[in-house]
């Protein structure tokens, strides 16, 4: 009687043990990173009596996570590829709002404005009201590549407060993963396995932490991981690193780069390091590269693109420029007048192109003329003006030919950049449902187990009260 | 394989966000009537966007620009015109004052001679706004600076009156003071049109030898062979009567020189009036290959919009039906 009091306990317990398990998973069917439970049973041990062997109820074993460790290495994996096409996606984006593309108020538009004026002014090289609209169209084209250059600058700037806000937070993680591991190594069960929320909570970090990051993870028996990035270690054990972002300036181009560098928790730096893949490595390709109007690469750079057309054009509008004649210029020698000045800066580029105020303040003095005191004579502007269709302005394109090549360019990058984020969400989305598929929670399974584990306990209680009853018999018997 | 509420719902999720990303774009495109709301939405075609706008600007350019020029050459053909006029009337004076009836009047003739010059002066010195279409490149008024103290006009010829000379009696010179050079503008691609026509196209070398041929007639109808002023009555010489027929031969040649350069201009003007059809027919072209790259084909988004509607819709639907289902529903 007693060792059936004994088992009748054992599997109230078990089953109660059961419908824990299968009610912890209900309430966590929404919570992300969160992998379904089962309570794992055996068998209890085999007792002799009586020259035979009768078996003790049920144990819990166990409680079982259903995750797969090369399911988990995938997503990571696809959540670093979407994330960083993510990014880039975005960069482009702002870089198409920035040069105000598709649209009518354009740098092409504020070109074709200025190569207009030139033209009218050449038929009428004379006409002070011609050439006070030339200087206006001159100075909104300055002003269009000073705005979008400022735009591009801006969002350069904002790629480097990003990329430190990342790193804070994927240090934030890196430290959450090291506590993690040390309360790992302190609350293991008697079968030596990780609380099941430590290792939920764990992924969960890993999860964002790969949405930042290339991880790799190596996961030791007692469930503690070590995190590595492109080769460099980030977490070991209960040691978290940190990593850095900065701003490197070569001081012999003036170029400025983002670098990331990674830091003992003492402050020693012992590295540098360059993401693969994740939020991070698109923003640093973005600042160095995309963004830079100094980039070496042979990647696109808007930033660089947009320089060159406006110091070429400065260059042979100046060219032009500096060897006519104003109306009121008798010469003989030509006064030497650009129409294109830096403005705050060394060199003209986009950010720095501005009409020269002296031609602003006196538009007699636009140099129209090949020759002196001639106001009729139109060589100069009309040279100007057919810079619109010169063939070899830069790289064998009239000026709005490389300027659409530029937005061409871009617009193929932004199409492949779609494309394969299209394709990245397409592998992230079906690895997705793998993986919920094995770890996820099914409410009609958990209230199919609600039942079987209530029944169970119904069934162990009635074994219990029946066990009871008999002992009771014994126990009266003879009274 | 096993589905659980998150991936119903995720997936939900996503087609819907897709679904509403895609209405929202067919939208936008039939409500502003432009097809590509990124670059990145036909990027083949951005270069060739680029390329018409580029075209159809440049076009417009060289439009206006012979809007302008075809202004001034009307001006021209009317100066022109003048002149010649005046010229045939100058010849016609010569004649009349050939003839022996009139051969006491030559001082009357002087005077006619002498309005008619001025006439031509005044017609020499047209202006279109503020250019003068004779002078050359020196065509503005700043630039036609007097030299004093005969010159006191800043107009490119100028009738003076300098110290008398046996040659020329009444003292009297034409000046001019601009130049000959042509002035072109940019027409076509490569491609420069004349705009101008100089002086010593319509009035001989330096742009007065048609005007020393008029004072030097000028001069034999108003002062006799000494040099003074011919009195009334006083009869021509044989000698003078020679020059004067001289002096209408190439009074002749000068209106036909004046009419061969109004020729030009009315050819001139042909020309640029073909080039500007031409460049009004190459513009709608270049329009209607930019509006199909463009502009939206608003029943083609319509349909779009019609469909994805339609996918949202069942996919709202079928989504409600399947997450209301739980065996949790049905358990006692």
């Amino acid at each position: 009687m007693i060792r059936s009091l004994e088992i009748g306990k054992r599997a109230l317990i078990a089953n109660q043990r059961g419908f824990d398990v299968t009610s912890n998973n209900i309430a966590n069917v929404n919570t992300p990173g969160y992998a379904r439970q089962a309570l794992m049973l055996q068998p209890g041990e085999s007792v002799p009596a009586g020259g035979l062997y009768f078996g003790m109820g049920v144990l819990s074993a166990g409680i079982r996570q259903f995750r797969d460790e090369l399911i988990e290495r995938d997503y990571r994996s696809s959540t670093s590829t979407q994330s960083y096409y993510q990014q880039e996606a975005t960069t482009l984006q702002r870089i198409e709002t920035a040069l105000g593309e598709p649209g009518n108020q354009t740098i092409q538009t504020a070109m074709q404005q200025f190569f207009d004026a030139a033209s009218q002014l050449a038929a009428n090289p004379s006409r002070i009201a011609d050439r006070q609209l030339f200087l206006a169209r001159a100075s909104d084209l300055a002003a269009a590549l000073n705005r979008t250059g400022n735009a591009i600058e801006s969002l350069r700037s904002r790629t480097f407060d990003r990329a430190t806000s990342t790193a804070n937070r994927i240090n934030e993680l890196l430290s959450t993963l090291a506590s993690i591991n040390q309360q790992i190594n302190a609350t293991l069960d008697a079968s030596g396995q990780p609380a099941a929320s430590l290792v939920d909570r764990q992924t969960q970090a890993l999860q964002e932490l790969s949405q930042y990051l290339d991880v790799s993870v190596s996961r030791e028996p007692t469930g503690t991981v070590n995190v590595t990035s492109s080769g460099m270690v980030l977490v070991s054990l209960n040691t978290a690193l940190s990593v850095n972002a900065l701003q490197q300036l070569n001081a012999s181009t003036g170029e400025t780069t983002l670098s990331f560098s990674i830091r003992k928790p003492d402050g020693t730096t012992i590295g540098t390091f360059q993401p693969r893949s994740g939020e991070l490595a698109s923003l640093a390709k973005s600042y160095n590269v995309t963004l830079n109007p100094l980039s070496s690469s042979t990647e696109f750079s808007i930033a660089r693109e947009l320089d060159r057309l406006a110091s070429t054009l400065a260059d042979r509008v100046n060219a032009f420029m500096t060897t006519g004649y104003g109306l009121n210029d008798t010469g003989p020698v030509p006064p030497g007048r650009a129409l294109f000045v830096a403005a705050g800066g060394p060199a003209i580029t986009a950010r720095t192109i501005a009409v020269n105020t002296a031609l602003l303040a006196d538009p007699a003095a636009v140099p129209t003329s090949s020759t002196p005191n001639t106001p009729g004579n139109s060589d100069i502007i009309a040279a100007t003006a057919a810079l619109a269709s010169d063939g070899t302005f830069l790289d064998s394109m009239t000026p709005e030919g490389y300027y659409g090549a530029i937005t061409a360019q871009l617009a193929q990058i932004g199409a492949g950049t779609n494309d394969r984020l299209t394709a990245a969400k397409t592998v992230l989305q079906q690895i997705t449902t793998e993986r919920e598929s094995l770890s996820g929670v099914n409410l009609d399974e958990e209230a199919t187990n609600l039942i079987t584990y209530q029944r169970a306990f119904e069934a162990a209680a009635r074994v219990v009260t029946v066990s009871s009853d008999m002992l009771s018999t014994l126990v009266n018997l003879g009274r | 394989m096993r589905v659980t509420l998150q991936s119903l719902t995720t997936r939900l999720q996503s087609t819907l966000t897709d679904l509403s990303a895609r209405q929202a774009q067919q939208q936008t495109r039939i409500a502003t009537g432009q097809r590509l709301l990124q670059l990145s939405d036909a990027p083949s075609d951005i270069a060739d966007i680029t390329s018409y706008r580029s075209t159809i600007a440049r076009l417009q350019r060289y439009s206006s620009t012979l809007d302008g020029a075809l202004a001034e050459q009307g001006t021209t053909e009317t100066a022109l015109e003048s002149i010649a006029t005046t010229l045939s009337n100058v010849q016609t004076l010569g004649i009349d004052a050939q003839q022996i009836a009139n051969h006491d009047k030559w001082n009357v003739f002087a005077q006619h001679l002498l309005s008619n010059i001025r006439a031509i002066i005044e017609a020499a010195n047209t202006s279109h706004g503020d250019i003068y279409v004779l002078a050359g490149t020196k065509n503005t008024a700043a630039s036609l600076q007097p030299t004093a103290p005969l010159e006191t006009t800043q107009m490119p010829f100028e009738l003076v009156t300098t110290s008398p000379t046996p040659a020329n009696p009444s003292g009297l010179e034409v000046r001019f003071k601009g130049n000959t050079e042509a002035r072109f503008v940019q027409t076509g691609d490569g491609h420069t049109e004349q705009v101008s026509t100089t002086a010593d196209k319509v009035f001989g070398s330096g742009g007065t030898e048609v005007f020393t041929t008029l004072i030097a007639l000028y001069n034999t109808f108003a002062y006799a062979p000494d040099g003074t002023p011919r009195s009334d009555g006083q009869l021509p010489t044989a000698e003078e009567l020679d020059r004067v027929a001289a002096y209408i031969k190439q009074i002749a040649d000068a209106t036909t020189t004046v009419n061969q350069a109004t020729a030009e201009v009315g050819v001139r003007t042909d020309r640029m009036t073909a080039q500007h059809e031409q460049i009004a027919e190459d513009i709608t072209r270049q329009r209607e290959f930019l509006s199909r790259l463009t502009d939206t084909d608003v029943a083609a988004a319509t349909m779009q919009l019609q469909r994805d509607q339609i996918a949202y819709e069942y996919s709202l639907k079928i989504g409600a039906r399947m997450l209301n289902l739980s065996l949790f529903d049905f358990l006692q």
